[in-house]
C-alpha cells in the first residue's frame, strides 16, 4: 500500500497546477515532479534496472531548471548543460546518482521564489535521505524519511502555487 | 563557575540574535574551497579509506571536487560582490554539501571523529542561512 502512495504521489504537484492554473514555470515544474511517477513506472514494469527508467532523471532536471531560467540565454544554457551533463554521465558506473547530485546542487542554487522551499526540500533534504538509503544496511527507515520530504515538498509546492493565482 | 553557566544563555543569544554572518560565511566558504582542491588534487582520497567513502564513492572523486571547489568560488565571489541573495544561496547549498558527506560517515563509522568534524560545518552553515533571513547582512 504504501509503495503504490509513494509511487502515485509524484502527480499531486500535476493535481495543483490544473486545479489551479498559475503560470506556465510552475506546470513545467509540476512535470518534472510528475516524472518521477513515469520513472518508477519504467522501473516496475522493466524489473527494476536504472537504464531503462534513467531517460526520466536528466528530464526532470532540465524541465525544473527551465522553469527557473529567467532569460533565453539562460533556458539555451540550461538545455546544452543537462544535455552534456547526462551524455558524460553515462561513462561512470552509476550515472543516475552523478546526475541526482549535480543536478540536485545546481537546482538549488538556482532556485527563487515560491517554489524555493519546494525545491529546497526534495532536491536538498530528499537527494541527502535518497543517498542514505543507498548506504544504509536497513533501508527502511531512511525510505520512510526520503517519502515523507517528497510529500512535504509536494505541499509546499502546492502552496506556492495557491498564491501565484 | 558564574562564567561557565552564562555559556549556555550567551550560545544562545548568538544563535537567535546575531545577525554578522560574514565571517562564519569566508570560513565555510574557504573550507569548501580547499576541500574541493584536496578532492582534485593527482592523489585518490577515497581510496585512503574506501569503506567509510562507499556513499560518496557512488559519484567520481573529481566530480564532488568540482562542486566543491566550484561552490567556494562562487561563495567568495557572492561575499566581494555583496550579493545577500547569492549568499544565502551559497549558504543553503553548502549545508546540502556537507549533509552529503556527513552521511557518508553516519552510514559506516558513525562513531569516529569525522560525525562532528563534518557536522560542525553543515550546522553552521544552517544557523548562517537562517541569520541570513533575518535580515543579516554584515
Amino acid at each position: 500500500m504504501q509503495y503504490t502512495l509513494a509511487h502515485y504521489s509524484g502527480l499531486i504537484p500535476l493535481g495543483a497546477v490544473m486545479l489551479w492554473r498559475p503560470p506556465v514555470p510552475y506546470w513545467l515544474i509540476a512535470c518534472g515532479f510528475g516524472m518521477s511517477w513515469v520513472g518508477d513506472t519504467i522501473m516496475l514494469e522493466t524489473g527494476g534496472s536504472w537504464a531503462y527508467g534513467y531517460v526520466w532523471l536528466p528530464i526532470q532536471i532540465g524541465l525544473i531548471l527551465l522553469a527557473l531560467a529567467a532569460t533565453w540565454a539562460m533556458r539555451a544554457a540550461v538545455t546544452v548543460g543537462v544535455a552534456l551533463l547526462t551524455v558524460l554521465s553515462v561513462a561512470h558506473a552509476r550515472p543516475d546518482i552523478v546526475l541526482t547530485v549535480v543536478g540536485s546542487v545546481w537546482i538549488l542554487w538556482q532556485a527563487h521564489g515560491r517554489v524555493t522551499p519546494s525545491l529546497y526540500v526534495y532536491f536538498g533534504l530528499g537527494t541527502v535521505l535518497y543517498l542514505l538509503m543507498l548506504g544504509a544496511d536497513n533501508i527502511l527507515p531512511a525510505w520512510y524519511g526520503y517519502q515523507a520530504s517528497r510529500l512535504v515538498a509536494y505541499g509546499a509546492f502546492c502552496w506556492a502555487v495557491s498564491w501565484a493565482t | 563557575m558564574g562564567y561557565v553557566s552564562r555559556i549556555p544563555r550567551f550560545l544562545w543569544r548568538v544563535f537567535r540574535h546575531e545577525q554578522r554572518t560574514f565571517g562564519v560565511e569566508v570560513y565555510l566558504a574557504l573550507q569548501a574551497l580547499v576541500f574541493g582542491a584536496w578532492l582534485l588534487a593527482p592523489w585518490d582520497t577515497f581510496q585512503q579509506v574506501p569503506d567509510i567513502y562507499s556513499t560518496l564513492g557512488l559519484v567520481p572523486e573529481w566530480i564532488w571536487g568540482c562542486l566543491f571547489f566550484g561552490h567556494g568560488v562562487l561563495h567568495l565571489a557572492a561575499l566581494e560582490m555583496g550579493s545577500m541573495r547569492l549568499r544565502h544561496r551559497g549558504t543553503s547549498v553548502l549545508v546540502f554539501l556537507w549533509m552529503i558527506v556527513l552521511i557518508s560517515f553516519l552510514t559506516t563509522a558513525p562513531l569516529s571523529s569525522a560525525t562532528p568534524m563534518y557536522a560542525f560545518p553543515a550546522l553552521a552553515g544552517l544557523w548562517a542561512s537562517i541569520a541570513q533571513t533575518r535580515g543579516g547582512r554584515a
